[in-house]
């Protein structure tokens, strides 16, 4: 039975890192058309990359891209083969936020709402990835217990009604606040967001934070803290799933070897196989049946009771039911419309812009950084062109008169200084400057009006790119291991007083 | 060995004033974070996008419109733009523009995108992203240096947008739809046209 799930576990991951990375292909294969010469060219070698992937992997079917927009999201919100399955709590977030039940929402959760009734946590144990990263997690704790730290490290439990608290809490700040905050607790709504984020090229977000904290907290403090105690989707599921039909079975024969608390040591979530009951919060992860030195645990079906059975029956039919009639909701793609936006920046398109009042004027000041003619191919990298406009907010007409421009750079360094006696076109004063640092404070003196303004403008972004990331999580696991070493090197000091001790008295 | 099997919460003295305490703290803590919404906002959203109030409510920030987009028109903001609009999809038309293919809009699970037919009429008459805006004190054809680009850029010239003497464009504002691609095309810097999103009552 593991190897059906190591393989749902690992199918799960790998199709939340493939969906973003197939929808950017998509994307690209789209903006460059099949078989683009020039992509290396064009686009940034990521983009490139990219694309080759998605020819490679998609561009064999007769359509790619309408396969491609069938698959998207993750596991908060997946659509897969053209069905959106969205997480119920999903729904109940929208219905708190927005004090209203849409429907086609409902539908979108039947699919998860059924699974739970049939199988209470399977999605925690069989799908979420962020169990499975834990797990991994858990394992290199044990692994660390055993092999690195002689004393055991902290073992902090929450009691498992704090998930009541989770759940609840978020619906009532969800109720007041007026948006769906789930999506900021649950940390598989953050890292597909991340990840996202990551293949997207956009700056990061707080899921990936929130997950090596989490990892964090669960290897040095408090094993399985989050499934076990605070995540507020195993709490719904688990509830959903009172009456569930697949699940771990106990059987009656033979019986316990008394005083054995081999399934009880195993489990991650606190619950107690060797009794029979208490297994709501089950994962169905089978860490105990492989324990069990009496083989008598097992993963598999049993209907509750007998006069039960006629609703799963109906639930079976309803999921059937759903999973045929939601795809007919998706997609009606006519064509026809002109496509005049252009993926790749044009040259002009401005790296930074601001726009401010000092009043009456709307001053606008823009910054090209030679972005899309590729600045590291540039002979003067640090060069910027900057355009700075003025416009008067009541008449609605342009500054014409004198101007003079300061760039400073915000950690100090000289001040450039350009004057104009007028506009070098329309309204438009435009220099060329070198600026090296990152930001500047610009200060403008529209010297015919009488106004001073100053606005700082970062010339250059840095997104935080992969590699970023990587290190993130290899600086986490890294001192956690230091941590570990730490206790390691405290209980010899520890053993080192203790045989010194008593010579000296 | 027959304990009753559990059924129900155990609800203990403790856990039911921690639960108490919850239900006040999140009340509270909701009203504290509220604030942040309540600025009006002039941000463009994909088309189709309910008021904003109601858009915040329902969209559960699952990325599926910008996975959609084939244009990777469609960015998502971050926790700078505050908690409430932290990951809710933006436009950002001068970096990439809206080509009007409605994927979004039946990807979005909570209709926070209302679906829209991807019919040229259809598009015309209810997509209301926002109206561009021409200012002719920047704009090349305005200034005699015939131009004309974001003419050739409109999905419906001569209806959203229309070219007089000199190419000088002019916007009617009862038929743009505040797609961008118009900003996106324009030659000039700063841009001479620029879309106004809609008006969104906060």
């Amino acid at each position: 039975m593991n190897i059906f799930r190591y393989a749902s576990q690992a199918a799960a991951l790998l199709t939340l890192l493939a969906l973003p990375l197939l929808s950017r292909g998509s994307a690209l294969y789209q903006a460059y058309g099949k078989g683009a010469t020039h992509i290396s060219e064009l686009a940034t070698p990521w983009d490139a990359f990219l694309f080759h992937m998605f020819s490679a992997a998609a561009g064999w079917f007769s359509d790619p891209v309408a396969l491609a927009d069938k698959f998207q999201g993750g596991f908060w919100s997946i659509t897969l083969f053209g069905v959106t399955f969205t997480d119920p709590l999903a729904m109940v977030g929208h219905a708190a936020a927005s004090g209203s039940i849409h429907w086609p929402l409902v539908i979108g959760i039947g699919a998860p709402v059924i699974l739970a009734i049939l199988a209470g946590r399977f999605f925690c144990g069989w799908i979420c990835p962020v169990n499975t990263l834990l797990e991994l997690n858990g394992r290199l704790r044990s692994w660390i217990e055993r092999r690195v730290a002689l004393q055991r490290p902290p073992k902090f439990t929450l009691p498992t009604w704090a998930r009541y608290l989770v759940l609840f809490g978020s619906i009532g700040v969800a109720a007041t606040a007026g948006y769906n905050v789930f999506a900021f607790v649950l940390p598989y709504a953050g890292m597909a967001r991340d990840w996202h984020f990551v293949i997207y090229g956009a700056s990061a977000g707080f899921g990936l934070f929130f997950l090596v904290t989490l990892i964090m907290v669960e290897l040095l403090i408090a094993p399985r803290l989050w499934c076990r105690s605070l995540c507020p989707t195993g709490l719904l599921l688990e509830t959903l799933g009172r009456r569930r039909v697949f699940g771990l079975q106990k059987a009656s024969q033979p019986p316990c070897p008394s005083g054995c608390h081999a399934c009880i040591t195993a489990c991650p979530v606190g619950v107690i196989p060797r009794d029979g009951h208490h297994t709501e919060s089950c994962m169905l992860c089978s860490a105990c049946v492989d324990r069990c030195p009496t083989s008598a645990l097992s993963l598999g079906a049993a209907l509750p009771k007998r006069r039960q059975a006629w609703r799963h029956a109906v639930g079976a039919v309803a999921l059937l039911v759903i999973l045929g009639t939601a795809g007919s909701a998706a997609a009606h793609h006519i064509k026809g419309q002109p496509h005049y936006g252009y993926l790749e920046n044009y040259p002009q398109t401005p790296t930074r812009e601001q726009r401010f009042t000092a009043s009456p004027y709307l001053i606008t000041v823009v910054a090209f950084g030679f972005d899309g003619m590729k600045a590291a191919r540039s002979e003067t990298p640090n060069d910027v062109m900057i355009y700075i406009s003025a416009r008067h907010e009541r008449t609605k007409k342009g500054y014409r008169g004198p101007l003079e421009v300061k760039f400073r750079d915000v950690v100090g360094g000289p001040v450039i200084t350009r004057r104009f006696k007028f506009p070098v076109e329309e309204t438009v004063y435009r220099m060329r400057v070198t600026l090296p640092a990152p930001a500047y404070d610009i200060a403008i003196n529209l010297k015919g009006a009488g106004i001073d303004a100053t606005t700082r403008l970062d010339v250059r972004g840095v997104p935080i790119s992969l590699p970023l990331y990587f290190l993130a999580g290899v600086a986490a696991i890294l001192i956690g291991i230091v941590a570990f070493l730490g206790i390691r090197h405290r209980r010899r000091r520890a053993r080192v007083d203790l045989a010194t001790a008593p010579s000296e008295s | 060995m027959s304990e009753p099997p559990q059924s129900g919460v155990n609800l203990t003295r403790r856990s039911a004033l921690a639960l108490g305490l919850t239900a006040v703290g999140s009340v509270a803590a909701g009203f504290a974070i509220r604030e942040s919404r309540a600025a009006p906002t002039a941000i463009l959203r994909p088309p189709g996008a309910i008021d904003e109030t109601r858009f915040l409510a329902a969209c559960i920030r699952c990325f599926q419109c910008g996975e959609v987009c084939p244009n990777q028109a469609i960015q998502f903001g971050g926790l700078q733009d505050g908690l409430a609009r932290a990951y809710t999809p933006v436009i950002r038309a001068r970096e990439q523009s809206c080509i009007l293919c409605m994927k979004c809009t039946t990807a979005c699970p909570t209709d926070a995108l209302t679906p829209i037919a991807d019919d040229p009429d259809t598009i015309l008459n209810t997509v209301r992203m926002g109206t561009a805006h021409v200012d002719q004190d920047l704009c090349y054809s305005h200034n005699d240096r015939i131009c004309g680009v974001c003419y050739y850029a409109c999905p419906f010239p001569d209806q959203a947008l229309r070219l007089e003497t000199n190419a000088t464009p002019y916007v009617d504002e009862k038929f743009c739809v505040g797609c961008g691609n118009c900003e996106r095309a324009c030659i000039h810097l700063p841009q001479a046209i620029r879309i106004t999103p809609r008006e969104r009552a906060a």
